[in-house]
């Protein structure tokens, strides 16, 4: 006989245990496999997101500039989007965030994405659209289904749609128009889209649907005054396929860049040349006034690139110019001989002794004084030292004539300079004036000054439109006559160190020159060379070769490649399910070796007679394992079949009862057969584990016992020995419990949570272990008094004869009860805080994000002005503080977000915040006492290797970014560099999950061109935060002002956590109440084994209810120890939760729980009992 | 015939031979019960060759199986000591004493132990998986042959279940014998069943005894199956003497 036939007869004749056994083993496979199943879901749920949003879409390119929508033209028409090239589509949109508002009910939606397109972008869809969608007539905007439910829009209403207005000219400088910052238009909703393919487009995966509008994409342009100009770029490529990722999708990527860097042009990074035949050079110039350090570099390197001359040149303007008050007044030495001096022009005449003392709103140009305009002007000016040093001034005639100022006379200039968020200083410097220059030549060209709508075309004075005030009453004729002959010839010269000086912005972040003047050496040795046309071609020609597009911000990123890395997901739900399915897998694992071990028990004569045969203990071992191992087999391929079902279940929980913790409805089955295979091996060592341990030791007892059918405990020395044992564990964990609980009381509440659980674990042990100590214990005292109690106490002494089995089901029911009841201590309140400063909301009440950044200081009565705050609830004096932050738009890195963040958001602090604090930290690195008292100060930290301190949340960077304290997240800044941030402190159930924190300083030195404030924490009185909510995103609604309470965002993230822990203890309860059925099979064993004595009990005149309750009462006595132990010692574990806020724990749900245990468990005995009783009599007196 | 004649002739059938003579020497039992010692069996002695045969009686409780278990090496003497074959089973280990017992003793008990799932020739068959893998096909001719000795040749392939006591007894006997051991003890081998059934059981076991010269050691309580055994022993409070 081959052993494999052994093997399947016995499987086949004891079919009844083995199909019990093989319940288990398919519970715990399927439990295991089915929750790893359920991490395969997620990732193939999170990857069908993400990539179906981008339709077709591999590639793109999104700036923070506007460039030529030419430039997609060109690269559609370039070689390598030509068949058989390599990319199929080339799309032009813009892509902005902003607001919509029903036009008629006046909902109003934030956080949309805006996107301006053309049917091109319909062409990259994976979704067939009709030329109603694809060929959009102008006034119609297309919206997709999730924002137009949220709107109540339907196809036929207007809406109206807010946006930032881009402008190439930063908010921040002195010419950045403050009050013309958002962009509004009015739309007739023409279509309503299902939120698929590119109905649902988002270069930033998340699992929540995006809310889109589609506007015509020249529409677009002419509200913001970008007529064919675009930000951004999308590209098919022609291998990819719908889920997967190109092969060589980075090569593509780079060749694409390269592509880019052929067709970038000037007008592609705002510059413009502007010939000046009169004068004969070509000037350099941007759109936006400031030149930005990277372009100034590339245009000096290709003007000497092509043997030119470039001489850099900033123009500012000064508010007065007017002579020092220490200068004598003195008469005019030079009449200026069109523009009758200011004496003459009112009738007084020469040498009077009262000069007027200030000229008005005068361009002054500040000129590297070695640049050859310079040397002409110094040359005109007879001055005749070379240089223009630092600290001196060249006027021209009619400025000199008008304050009778001389050469060696002091002259104060005043100007604006643009400060923090909108603020305008007045300063002044005062020079020394070095020269006179005659209005002729250079000293005569209004081209130092670049364009600047509302300026340099004003008809007159009066009529500038610049965005600072202006004080009308100080232009005089003379003023309004010299614009009118002279424009914007300037009327001071100073050195470029100085201008620079004055006038820049921090880090010149923006620029330090407004021009740059290229000419031939020696002002062209021939005409050819002198040609300003010439020249602005082989400039523009020149010019591409020195930019670096990337650098500048058109930089194209393999999208697709991207958003897949970020579908792998923060979360391995597979892990996380696995274990939320502990208690159920570790039921199922009980319950396969209670059941195998009491069908192996039975054939203890079957071990009896293989070892009485000659079989060595390790053979007859061998063969019961591959016994057990077939039956477990079979078990792990239906577990495998009920995996797909537990799976499914599973899902269904998370899109209903669990949706807090994933946000979305969209989950699908997905199952890899690498997944299915791997939870089918676990399952099925599992299973054999159990098995393994359930026969331990069995073919160590005595060949004659076993013929017997006994396999019960050794001697009674063996007994005595292993009561001991646990009497002291007993008492050595009770009494670390009861150290620990004290310790708990005393220690501070962040370590209070762990001291308390780690007491209760403690009790746990001493509580099972006490059990061991009663349950080892021989009976004391005789019963001899008849009764219900004497009935009772047989039935507990019952619990005795097979200790181990006893221990094993009361001490699961017990570990099961402790961990699911004592969970709760780890369940976050939300409703903590308010207002105390050191709490996770920081004592912050609202906090806020808008679409367009806020230029003005809302902390300040003239920045609410400016804004139109007017509601007298903002009033400073009531105490409303905003704390403003910069923030870099970004993936988020809270637990809301189930993508990986590929590009977080990044907040700067200003200096207010990081003197004010507040917030609780995990951990950080303060090592001085002030950075202990105040961690936010860590934010100043420099490190030798150029990192930037960060601080973030403790759950976001450990189980969203993957790091930890002193840990390195590595970002791009503005120009493509990589940078890293260190993590110098980590918050503590903060509000702030979301983003990661640096100082203001580091996030303009990191993106320089983001300009404004769009983050905001606000604090104010409790009573006032609803109004004050509902005022600022009335009053704010242009700049798409979405505000929110900090509580009820803390309530979100903390939702993720509560849910999984509600998550794990419904599971655990359904591993309990399986761990409850292994009780009523062991309870069925018991009674079986003891049938002969049951039927002699009868024979004696026990009835059989008598008989029942006996047996009950050995169950109920292990079910209620069991239940009790895990009770007392969760209760320990959560006392800090009982104590400090006893209503907020699940009473009922908990109680229901457990009450369900001891009920099934009840029940579950008396079904076990009943048949075993009514067994006929005499069959069972002779053990048949 | 001496131990070297029948070895021979065992030698001449083909079969293992294995020495079954059988030497104890004053061994004796205790076991230990709340702080005092149980003594079962004291200073136990005898010797049996091959061909023996010896019923052990003795009351309820006398040690008659506690001397059967050490005769069959499932348990160890407390003192004394035991040889077959000239062999002290007890100093050798787990393995070696695993494969002795399977090569030198075969067991028939009261409760005959057949496993229920296996069939008639498999039960027979069963002692042979523990041995070594050479002699598969020998084994099963033996098998049938010993099976068509006790008269169930036509039974193969039937389950315990399907067969009566005196059946299963006989079934039990030929297992005993499938690895041609050189000592057989059978535990009340006859308690179960009627008298004619115990009667035939009881020749048989006796027939087969001296075909296969074993030796053979009977517990029973049966004075009509004692008789036919020319040597009985009494266990008496623990020592054994002869009746």
């Amino acid at each position: 006989m081959r052993w494999l036939v052994y093997h399947i007869r016995s499987a086949t004749y004891h079919r009844r245990t083995n199909l019990a056994v093989t319940l288990g083993a398919a519970i715990a496979t399927a439990s295991l496999t089915g929750a790893l199943m359920v991490g395969d879901s997620m990732r193939g749920s999170l990857r069908e997101i993400a990539v179906g949003r981008l339709g077709r879409v591999d590639h793109s390119l999104v700036a923070q500039r506007f460039f030529r929508q030419a430039l997609a033209d060109e690269l559609a028409a370039s070689p390598q989007t030509q068949s058989p090239g390599d990319f199929t589509g080339v799309a032009p949109a813009i892509l902005l965030r902003g607001g919509v508002t029903h036009a008629e009910l006046h909902t109003r939606v934030e956080r949309v994405n805006l996107l301006g397109v053309d049917d091109r972008f319909w062409r990259l869809d994976s979704v067939e659209r009709p030329a109603s969608v694809s060929r959009l007539a102008d006034r119609y905007v297309i919206l997709n289904e999730p924002l137009a439910a949220e709107l109540n829009a339907n196809i036929g209403d207007d809406v109206l749609i807010h946006t930032a207005k881009p402008s190439a000219i930063s908010t921040e400088t002195l010419l950045g128009r403050r009050d013309d910052a958002t962009a509004a238009l009015r739309l007739t909703v023409a279509a309503i889209v299902p939120a698929e393919g590119l109905a649902a487009f988002d270069l930033n995966p998340r699992q929540v649907t995006p809310k889109n509008a589609y506007i015509p994409l020249t529409v677009l342009q002419r509200t913001l005054g970008r007529q064919d100009f675009v930000n951004t770029i999308l590209v098919s490529e022609k291998s990819a396929t719908d889920t997967g990722v190109p092969a060589a999708s980075e090569q593509l990527s780079e060749r694409l860049q390269e592509e880019l860097q052929h067709h970038v042009s000037l007008a592609d990074v705002d510059l413009k040349l502007r010939l000046d035949e009169t004068h004969r050079y070509v000037s350099v110039e941007s759109e936006a006034v400031l030149i930005e350090p990277a372009l100034e570099d590339a245009c000096i390197a290709a003007a000497r690139a092509i043997g030119l001359e470039a001489s850099p040149v900033l123009v500012h303007l000064a508010n007065t110019i007017s002579l020092d008050a220490s200068s004598e007044p003195r008469a005019s030495a030079h009449a200026t001989p069109q523009i009758p001096s200011p004496s003459q022009g009112e009738g007084q005449g020469e040498g009077d002794r009262n000069p007027p003392k200030v000229i008005p709103y005068s361009t002054v140009v500040a000129i590297d004084p070695n640049s050859p305009a310079m040397k002409e002007l110094a040359e005109t000016a007879s001055v005749k030292s070379m240089a223009l040093a630092p600290g001196d001034v060249l006027l021209n005639q009619w400025a000199a004539d008008d304050l009778h100022a001389r050469p060696g006379d002091r002259v104060t200039l005043t100007y604006y300079v643009s400060g923090d968020q909108g603020k305008l200083e007045t300063r002044s410097a005062t020079f020394a004036l070095r020269g006179v220059v005659p209005l002729s030549g250079s000293a005569a060209d209004p081209g130092f000054v670049p364009e600047y709508h509302g300026v340099t075309d004003a008809v007159s004075l009066a009529d500038w439109s610049p965005p600072f005030p202006i004080d009308l009453k100080l232009i005089r004729d003379q003023d309004e006559a010299y614009w009118k002959q002279y424009r914007t010839t300037p009327k001071a010269f100073v050195s470029l160190a100085d201008g620079q000086r004055l006038w820049g912005n921090e880090g010149d972040r923006f620029g330090r020159i407004t021009s740059i003047r290229l000419s031939p050496p020696n002002n062209g040795a021939t005409t050819s060379d002198a040609d300003p046309h010439a020249l602005a071609d082989k400039f523009q020609t020149e010019l591409p070769r020195h930019l670096n597009a990337a650098e500048l911000g058109l930089r194209f990123q393999s999208t697709r490649k991207q958003v897949l890395q970020a579908a792998t997901g923060n979360t391995d739900f597979g892990v996380l399910f696995v274990s939320f399915s502990f208690f159920l897998i570790l039921a199922a694992a009980m319950l396969v070796a209670l059941l195998f071990r009491l069908g192996v028990e039975r054939r203890a004569f079957e071990i009896g007679l293989l070892l009485a045969s000659g079989f060595t203990p390790r053979t007859v071992a061998r063969v019961l394992l591959w016994d057990g191992a077939l039956v477990a087999l079979v078990g792990g391929l239906v577990g495998v079949a009920g995996a797909f079902g537990y799976a499914w279940l599973m899902l269904a929980g998370l899109r209903s009862w669990w949706s807090a913790a994933v946000n979305t409805p969209l989950l699908r089955l997905h199952a890899e057969p690498m997944t299915v295979t791997i939870g089918f091996v676990a399952g099925l060592f599992v299973a054999t584990a159990s098995i393994a341990w359930s026969v331990r030791g069995l073919t160590r007892r005595s060949t004659r016992s076993l013929l017997d059918g006994n396999v019960g405990d050794s001697g009674l020395s063996g007994v005595v020995r292993r009561g001991r044992t646990a009497s002291i564990t007993a008492v050595v964990t009770l009494t670390i419990a009861v150290i620990l609980a004290g310790v708990a009381f005393s220690a501070d509440t962040s370590t209070q949570v762990a001291a308390f659980f780690s007491s209760g674990s403690a009790m746990l042990v001493a509580c099972l272990a006490a059990l061991t100590r009663w349950l080892r214990a021989q009976p004391h005292g005789i019963m001899h008094t008849p009764g219900v109690a004497a009935v009772m106490r047989i039935g507990a002494r019952n619990a005795r004869r097979n200790v181990g089995r006893s221990l094993l089901t009361a001490g699961l029911i017990a570990s099961a009860v402790f961990v699911i009841v004592s969970l709760e201590a780890f369940r976050l309140d939300s409703d903590i805080g308010g207002n105390d400063k050191q709490s996770g909301t920081g004592g912050f009440t609202l906090f806020a994000e808008s679409a367009v950044p806020l230029p003005y200081d809302v902390n300040t009565r003239e920045g609410r002005d400016a804004l139109g705050l007017t509601n007298p609830l903002l009033d400073p004096a009531r105490d409303v503080r905003f704390v403003p932050f910069r923030l870099r738009p970004g993936d988020e890195s809270s637990c809301l977000n189930l993508y990986h963040p590929t590009q977080p958001r990044i907040i700067g602090a200003p200096d207010a915040m990081i003197e004010r604090g507040g917030f609780r930290f995990a951990d950080s690195l303060a090592e001085t006492e002030e950075e202990k008292q105040n961690p936010w100060t860590l934010l100043r930290r420099t490190f030798a290797d150029g990192a930037i301190a960060a601080i973030g949340d403790e759950s976001a960077v450990m189980w969203q970014l993957h790091l930890g304290l002193g840990k390195d997240l590595v970002i791009k800044d503005d120009r493509g560099r990589e940078v890293k941030l260190r993590f110098v402190a980590l918050l503590k159930g903060s509000v702030m999950q979301s983003e990661i924190v640096v100082s203001d300083a580091q996030f303009v030195r990191l993106f320089p061109s983001l300009g404004g404030r769009s983050f905001f924490l606000m604090d104010m009185p409790s009573a006032d935060t609803v109004e004050v909510e509902r005022t600022l995103e009335k009053d704010l609604s242009s700049y798409g002002f979405d505000a929110s309470r900090t509580s009820d965002r803390l309530a979100e993230y903390f939702a993720v956590q509560n849910t999984y822990i509600s998550t794990f203890q419904t599971l655990g309860g359904l591993g309990l109440l399986l761990g409850t059925g292994g009780l009523a099979a062991v309870l069925l064993r018991n009674v079986w084994e003891r049938r002969r004595e049951l039927a002699l009990m009868r024979t004696v005149g026990f009835s059989h209810a008598t008989l029942a309750v006996m047996v009950l009462v050995e169950n109920a006595a292990l079910l209620v120890a069991g239940v009790l132990a895990g009770l007392l010692s969760a209760a320990l574990a959560i006392a800090p939760v009982i104590l400090k806020n006893a209503s907020s724990i699940p009473w009922s749900s908990l109680v229901l729980t457990v009450g369900a245990v001891v009920v099934v468990g009840m029940l579950a005995g008396l079904a076990a009992v009943v048949p075993t009783l009514r067994a006929p009599l005499i069959p069972a007196l002779r053990n048949e | 015939m001496n131990a070297i004649a029948m070895n021979a002739a065992r030698s001449a059938e083909g079969a293992s031979v294995v020495d079954g003579a059988l030497r104890v020497e004053s061994i004796g039992k205790t076991y230990p019960a709340r702080g005092r010692e149980l003594v079962i069996l004291r200073g136990v002695s005898l010797t049996m060759s091959a061909g023996d045969s010896a019923a052990v009686m003795g009351p309820s409780g006398s040690g008659k199986s506690t001397l059967l278990n050490i005769l069959g090496t499932l348990e160890p003497p407390t003192s004394g000591r035991v040889t077959i074959g000239g062999t002290d089973p007890f100093t050798l280990d787990e393995r070696g004493l695993a494969r002795f017992r399977n090569r030198t003793i075969g067991f028939i008990f009261q409760e005959h132990h057949l496993l229920p799932q296996c069939t008639v020739l498999e039960n027979v068959l069963l002692p042979t998986l523990a041995g070594p893998r050479e002699g598969g096909a020998s084994a099963l001719d033996r098998a049938r042959q010993l099976l068509d000795r006790v008269g169930l040749s036509d039974r193969l392939d039937h389950r315990p279940s399907e067969l009566s006591g005196g059946e299963r007894q006989r079934v039990a006997i030929a297992r005993a014998l499938i690895c041609r051991p050189g000592v057989l003890l059978a535990d009340e081998p006859t308690g179960n069943l009627d008298r004619t059934t115990a009667e035939a059981v009881g020749s048989l076991l006796l027939d087969v005894h001296r075909e296969q010269r074993a030796v053979l050691v009977v517990v029973t309580h049966s004075d009509r199956l004692a008789e036919r055994f020319p040597r009985r022993w009494e266990l008496n409070d623990g020592t054994l003497v002869a009746h």
